[in-house]
């Protein structure tokens, strides 16, 4: 028997705010474009090299930095689509990235999992990400599964065996198109066109999206961009992700990370809309900060990079993946974890990125912790019910019922009270005797239940093997490739 | 004594005084040796604890590595030939498929601060190249460097490939998503959290060997 997949729940715009004025908008993009024309992008890749020549892009072909003109950059964001569907095995788990909708994803690629028996740190493999898709697949905030953690128990063909865990055990939308050597890329596409039906489907509703992130500062990586043309020709959607680090790998002032990630973002999606006009493409720069003491990762800064992210994605009229996430940066479940994963829900709906939310990891998105996805899947719930989920209707005021009971009275014997009394959703983390229990232990439990009990209805036998083919066939090419 | 002029620049991290003033000290005859001890390492000393007590911070720390590298390429010619030895001899380069190099380059310089000899193999290197390397220069100590989660593997596939091969020289790993846990269960001879740690490691590792 399988079990059925809740339908994913979006939130919508109704809260919506925007942070900079349109004047600081031009500002910062005008930045972005005098980076581009000045200063320039490395692309080592031949073709990508070749593609902005032919279009008048200056190229300097020893570094292999691209010089764009304005006028390029703008003629060609132009093409990009503001609105497209990554797809789901069933139309109602489609995304529909339209600026009117934010939906909650999963982070990715950690390589460290807590153990859901043993409890003890070790790699992850390719049974983790299987487990956390099934997971996933019953939660229904979560709309969009990036695989959290890599499948280390294979080599060059891990990205493909984390897609292939992905789309075998999630109804849900699969960020399965990681940077693999450009000869295994082709598989990818194969997996995608098995799963979705055939090239004509795959376009129109893919089932697999891939993301490709720059190199700070002012860099592309060569083998990125050259799956990022085969994705593209084949018409799965692709986000490029900047992940500038203040006081590193980009200048230690947000706006400078900000326009310096955003011309690298952008410098990709030129390319792409030069070699494939109309090719959809999703804008993603999530500006982190060196810890001056460490040097280590800092996710999340209390400063909204992440919505001014937003807004730059939207001002060039593409989807954007990011502002409003419940990244955590502790290194264990606690309460730190509980307030970045409570305040990164709140601000889902406030600034109204197309994919938002990085569920799943702590510890600079290294660490799996199975059950924290539980706790941040609460923290989602309740920022829904309080910023989306109320209905307004009159017969609720339920003046009737008030009247009858009168003063000095009360409510526990009514009619009405026994309609309504379940409608509220209790604390997860108490008991059935209404005491409350220790988060993660409450969490973990409810974890296991889940891993035990939902089986999500499996692809049809054909494509499975269509799949167990192309793997093998990916992993036979493989060998040899160090 | 004018070493101690040497020794300030680095804690000041003056980075354009440094030459001259170790040019200067060449020229009137102070010993390399002492030029070298007492000046540049015993700078780079006290600037390790600083880092290691919070009083300074990263790039503080990488632009007083870069003051005393600057110093050492003055000193440098001097060295050859000299009775002055390395404490040892350190590769290291950042793992196949990543190609970040800034903190595996403030390792690289605090290790040279430190008084080895260190031999950069750059980025994206494959664990072959790692080996002959180890062959070529017979380093005590490897250290591997990875930024990227999707490159960790590398690490692993590197010290398969050393002990496959039965190299005798310790391994040690570093990086941001690197950890005492991970270094532990790809067999690493150690980890260093943080440029003065991995110096810390190195010395203690080239000791006990």
């Amino acid at each position: 028997m399988f079990s059925e997949t809740p339908d994913i729940v979006p939130f919508g715009t109704s809260s919506r705010r925007e942070l900079l004025t349109q004047t600081q908008l031009d500002t910062l993009q005008g930045g972005t474009l005098r980076l581009l024309d000045e200063v320039g992008v490395r692309f080592p890749s031949r073709r990508a090299l070749e593609l902005f020549a032919e279009h008048g892009a200056r190229v300097d072909w020893e570094e292999e930095i691209v010089r764009i003109p304005p006028d390029l950059v703008r003629d060609a964001m132009s093409t990009a689509p503001r609105s497209f569907v990554l797809g789901g095995r069933e139309e109602r788990f489609d995304l529909l990235l339209d600026g009117c909708h934010s939906y909650v994803a999963t982070d990715g690629t950690g390589v460290h999992v807590v153990d859901l028996e043993t409890r003890r740190i070790r790699a992850s493999c390719k049974e983790d990400v299987a487990m956390m898709a099934r997971v996933c697949d019953a939660l229904p905030m979560v709309s969009f599964f990036w695989p959290p953690v890599g499948a280390q128990d294979y080599g060059a063909t891990a990205p493909l065996h984390q897609c292939h865990a992905g789309l075998t055990n999630t109804l849900k939308h699969v960020r399965g198109g990681m940077t693999v050597p450009p000869r295994l890329a082709p598989y990818v596409v194969e997996m995608a066109t098995a799963v979705a039906g055939g090239a004509g489907a795959l376009r129109k509703r893919p089932p697999v999206c891939a993301n490709f992130c720059t190199i700070a500062p002012m860099s592309q990586d060569g083998d990125s961009i050259d799956n990022a043309l085969m994705y593209a020709e084949a018409g799965i959607p692709m986000s490029f992700m900047a992940m500038p680090t203040m006081g590193s790998t980009a200048p230690a002032t947000p706006l400078g990370a900000l326009v310096m990630g955003d011309a690298e973002v952008v410098s990709g999606m030129v390319l792409v809309q030069l070699a494939f006009p109309g090719a959809p493409v999703i804008h993603s720069n999530l500006v982190s900060l060196m810890h001056p003491r460490t040097g280590g990762y800092v996710a999340d800064v209390p400063i909204p990079t992440g919505w001014i992210s937003v807004q730059m994605a939207h001002a060039w009229g593409v989807p954007s993946l990011g502002g409003g996430s419940l990244s955590v940066g502790s290194p264990e479940v606690g309460w730190s974890a509980g307030l970045d994963s409570g305040i990164g829900a709140l601000t889902i709906p406030l600034y109204g990125g197309e994919i938002c939310g990085d569920l799943g990891l702590t510890g600079g998105s290294m660490i799996l912790y199975p059950e924290l996805i539980i706790l941040q899947h609460e923290a989602c719930c309740f920022a829904y019910e309080l910023l989306e989920g109320f209905e307004f209707d009159e017969a609720d005021m339920a003046l009737d019922v008030i009247a009858e009971v009168g003063p000095r009275g009360h409510f526990l014997s009514q009619k009405h009270t026994r309609k309504h009394i379940r409608d509220f959703r209790l604390p997860p983390a108490e008991g059935a005797d209404g005491l409350p229990r220790d988060p993660q232990e409450a969490a973990l439990e409810e974890f296991k239940r889940l891993h035990e009990t939902h089986r999500p209805r499996p692809l049809p036998d054909e494509v499975l093997a269509e799949l167990d083919r192309i793997l093998a066939a990916a992993d036979r090419e493989s060998e040899g490739m160090g | 004594m004018s070493v101690d002029a040497i020794f300030q620049s680095i804690l000041e991290r003056k980075r354009s005084d440094i030459a001259p003033l170790v040019q200067a000290e060449i020229d009137a005859g102070t010993e390399i040796s002492v030029i070298l001890n007492d000046g540049l390492i015993g700078a780079m000393d006290v600037v390790g604890r600083q880092f290691g007590d919070g009083l300074l911070f990263v790039p503080e720390l990488l632009v007083a590595a870069e003051t005393m590298k600057t110093g050492l390429e003055v000193l440098r010619p001097k060295l050859v030939g000299s009775e002055i030895t390395n404490r040892g001899t350190v590769v290291i380069g950042t793992v196949q498929g990543d190609l970040h190099d800034i903190g595996k380059n403030l390792v690289s310089m605090m290790v040279e601060g430190a008084g080895f000899a260190v031999v950069d193999l750059g980025v994206d290197v494959a664990p072959e190249r790692f080996l002959e390397a180890a062959r070529e220069h017979r380093p005590q100590v490897v250290g591997l460097s990875a930024l990227l989660t999707t490159s960790m593997p590398a690490m692993r596939r590197c010290i398969e490939l050393f002990e496959d091969a039965e190299i005798d020289v310790k391994i040690i790993v570093g990086g941001a998503p690197v950890n005492q846990e991970y270094a532990d269960e790809i067999g690493a001879d150690g980890y260093g959290s943080d440029a003065p740690g991995a110096v810390r490691l190195i010395k203690r590792l080239v000791t006990e060997t």
